[in-house]
């Protein structure tokens, strides 16, 4: 071997063992992922927990887990703050999924630009509520299944006993002989169908969109979004509003990309918003903007297997399906809360400033326009209408005297507005409190000539319908925190039924671990007892123990 | 020509109905770039006017410096251009992007900044700047140079006050009557009891410390302490500090 092969060689060495200490410092696999069931109903929720280590976490803390199909159908998805290392929260099941395999995956907002976006996804088997029978179904081939977990740990599961009659108490035992970080306990019926396919799979997947920053969120969220005229086409450099009224208002600002793309960060956002996004240009444009989903996508569609059931699977489903049915006649309340919405304020006063005044109408006499009210209670604001044309002017607190030759930042409801007509029809029932600041007021690099900020009693916004280029968009933030029914039950009603197919699941310290308890269902069949979670020395281990419902 | 005349007409009037139907946002936004998308907030405040004379004898520092400001939500704002005003006792920063280039941090959004110094030596030093609610005369949140933080911290209070003086003419030729002067005041200071002020004299802080008068003369004897500057009084705290007499 002559030494030019020999460097070559070398050089060859040298890269490859870069290139597998890169693999082995995957990001992605930081996050481990769990969920309270392996199958469904459509219509159900499915719960998950993910555990986050903390030093990703010092970070960034918020966590998206996503459920989609075989191929790039993104089903559902949720944001969740992480605490203490662990973020819990739910996916909704539509209602009118279809019977089939489906995945959950859990990423951060960091990871959606790497290079290698290997990820584990949670198998989840949905069986429609509207069949009558299911006889086959298209399931993944094994071969991107990942089998990574001890499952040979030397972990005591006893149960005080083996057959047990439905709805009867049980009580299990563990006994660990290795120092254990964390223990994620499940005790839930098994499918037959799903005692197969459950587990972890891994994919190649890609960022559902690449205009979207790798921004590590940490207590908050990115909306992203695009700013298109009417033929679609993205707008560069177009100032995009972002406001949500509340006590105070909340309002930034983002100059559009050069593919249109704007993205603001929500901090401590919790429930549903609505949020309001306008595009401000020079001209008369007519902008539109279209919201960009943050999810992941399979880099190729994967290949299934159609699998025709066996009449213990297929009957197991048929059962689930009945008992579903007879569940959602008798089942009438829904912890989680669609309209709730959190947002504490960052500081103590509006993004405005301290108000030089605020003005109640309705400690005054009623007046019936905003003209009157103008005239009436606020000193230095002036509103002149000439001939249908209303400019509003605010004096200048720091020159004496004299007034600004803007005009103000106009607010309704925290929403900035140019059309000064809106306020022509305000009477002094209609409003809540004006604030007026009289100063020119600076919001990262935009100036404002005074601020005029009137907060109406009704929040509903209507009028935001006939403005151009003002958007209103509901969008889901943050989720809040909540934890499943099945939780919180300690005996059932004997007179209804109990469909119930996950009867525990909780993080416990393995120190304080020796004894839990749980009701069963009326579901018959065999119930499995798993623990899971990492070792001290961050490996992860599975053991369980399955007893006999009859 | 007339022809001409209408057509002419026609296209200003055209023109001037553009103009006023187009959306008018009443506020500035032409230095508006990509650097100002700061997903994680924005710093907020209001126009400052930095006349000559502001410019001249208002502020502690005489350039602009750079610094990382802490809001009290902890979003850290990095390399900000800075001058602390000790004549009302108030933050100001520039921004060229900023049609009005100065303007005045709110205090309330602010918890503390610091200040990188490049000394000759080519080596960095942090000035660290801290706001707290100052319960004395003129009661209100003040910004205080933190010269030492331990069991208690030693804060120190820039005050640039207007003092009338006898008329005089200034390096401009200007004749002025008013006199800008720094008042430096030293305080010890701890969650629980507050603010006490220091002196820079060794009686000072055995007034303020009675019950240790013996110890504070020991150690300041046996180190040579003599107290005329910042470095000797932090000097001084600390070692009072480590000697467990501040707690």
């Amino acid at each position: 071997m002559n030494s030019k092969s020999f460097i070559y060689i070398l050089i060859f060495l040298v890269f490859g063992h870069f290139n597998a200490s890169s693999q082995t410092l995957n990001y992605t696999s930081d996050l481990v992922l769990f969920t309270d069931r392996d199958f469904c109903m459509s219509g159900d929720t499915v719960w998950f927990k993910v555990c986050l280590p903390d030093s990703i976490q010092q970070k960034e803390n918020v966590i998206r887990v996503q459920l989609d199909g075989k191929g790039n159908n993104l089903i559902s998805n949720v944001i969740k703050k992480a605490e203490n290392s662990w973020a819990e929260g739910f996916i909704s099941v539509p209602d009118s999924l279809s019977t089939g395999q489906y995945f959950v995956t859990a990423f951060i907002n960091s990871q959606r630009n790497l290079s290698d976006l290997t990820f584990k996804s949670k198998s989840l088997l949905v069986y429609n509520r509207f069949e009558e029978r299911v006889s086959e179904m298209d399931l993944l081939a094994r071969d991107s299944f990942v089998e990574n977990i001890d499952r040979n740990f030397d972990i005591k599961i006893e149960s005080n006993k083996e057959k047990y009659a439905s709805r009867e108490k049980v009580t299990v035992n563990f006994g660990f002989e290795e120092e254990i970080n964390n223990v994620l306990v499940r005790a839930s019926i098994v499918d037959p169908l799903t005692k197969e396919f459950s587990g972890d799979y891994k994919f190649k997947l890609k960022p559902s969109n690449n205009l979207i920053p790798d921004f590590a969120e940490k207590d908050g969220f990115l909306i992203s979004g695009r700013v298109v005229d009417a033929e679609r086409i993205p707008q560069k450099g177009v100032l995009v509003l972002m406001s949500i009224t509340g006590e105070p208002p909340y309002f930034d600002y983002y100059l559009s990309g050069k593919d249109g793309d704007f993205h603001f960060f929500l901090k401590n956002a919790f429930g549903k918003a609505n949020i309001v996004i306008q595009a401000i240009s020079g001209n008369q444009n007519e902008y539109f903007i279209e919201q960009e989903a943050n999810y992941l996508e399979k880099q190729c569609e994967l290949s299934a297997q159609t699998k025709i059931l066996t009449l213990i699977q297929s009957e197991f489903i048929s059962t689930l399906i009945k008992g579903n049915f007879i569940d959602r006649l008798f089942r009438s309340s829904n912890l989680i809360q669609t309209e709730y919405f959190e947002m504490p304020p960052r500081f103590g006063v509006p993004f405005y400033g301290p108000p030089t005044e605020r003005v109640l109408p309705d400690e005054f006499i009623d007046l019936p326009n905003f003209n009157e009210i103008s005239k009436e209670l606020l000193f230095g604001v002036q509103y002149r209408n000439r001939k249908g044309n209303i400019t509003i002017r605010m004096i200048n607190d720091s020159q004496s005297g004299g007034f600004f030759i803007n005009e103000p930042l106009r607010l309704l409801n925290g929403i900035p507005i140019f059309n000064n007509s809106l306020f022509s029809t305000l009477n002094s029932k209609d409003i809540n409190y004006i604030d007026i600041v009289q100063k020119e007021r600076i919001f990262g690099v935009l100036s404002f000539k005074g601020i005029l900020a009137v907060s109406l009693h009704d929040k509903s916004n209507i009028w935001l319908n006939q403005q151009a280029n003002i958007f209103q968009f509901k969008i889901n933030c943050l989720q809040p925190g909540t934890e499943p029914e099945y939780l919180s039950v300690k005996e059932i009603n004997k007179s209804t039924l109990d469909s119930r197919q996950v009867y525990y699941w909780e993080v416990i310290k393995s120190d304080s671990l020796k004894e839990i308890e749980f009701f069963l269902s009326d579901l018959k069949g065999e119930v499995e007892i798993s623990v899971e979670g990492m070792t001290a020395k961050n490996k992860m281990f599975r053991a369980s123990k399955t007893i006999e419902v009859k | 020509m007339k022809v001409k005349k209408t057509y002419l007409f026609f296209i200003i009037a055209i023109l001037f109905s553009v103009y006023s139907n187009g959306q008018n946002t009443d506020f500035y936004w032409v230095k508006l770039n990509k650097n100002a998308n700061r997903l994680q907030g924005k710093l907020r405040g209001e126009y400052y006017f930095n006349s000559l004379v502001s410019n001249s004898y208002f502020f502690l520092h005489k350039d602009w410096q750079d610094a990382s400001i802490t809001l009290i939500d902890g979003d850290v704002f990095e390399n900000i251009k800075i001058r602390y005003l000790a004549y009302g006792d108030e933050l100001i920063s520039y921004n060229e992007n900023i049609r009005s280039y100065f303007y005045m941090i709110d205090k309330n959004i602010v918890k503390e900044f610091s200040i990188k110094e490049v000394l000759n030596s080519g080596e960095i030093k942090e000035h660290k700047f801290v706001k707290l609610y100052f319960d004395g005369i003129l009661k209100g949140d003040r910004y205080f140079k933190e010269l030492y933080s331990g069991t208690n911290s030693l804060l120190l209070y820039y005050n640039i006050r207007a003092t009338k003086v006898r008329q005089f003419k200034d390096k401009s030729g200007i004749i002025r009557d008013t006199e800008y002067r720094m008042h430096i005041t030293y305080y010890l200071h701890s969650d629980d009891k507050g603010f006490s002020k220091l002196n820079k004299t060794k009686r000072s802080f055995r007034r303020t410390l009675p019950e240790y008068k013996k110890e504070i003369r020991k150690i300041f004897r046996q180190n040579k302490i003599s107290l005329y500057d910042e470095k000797s009084m932090t000097q001084a705290f600390k070692l009072l500090d480590e000697a467990g007499l501040l707690q």
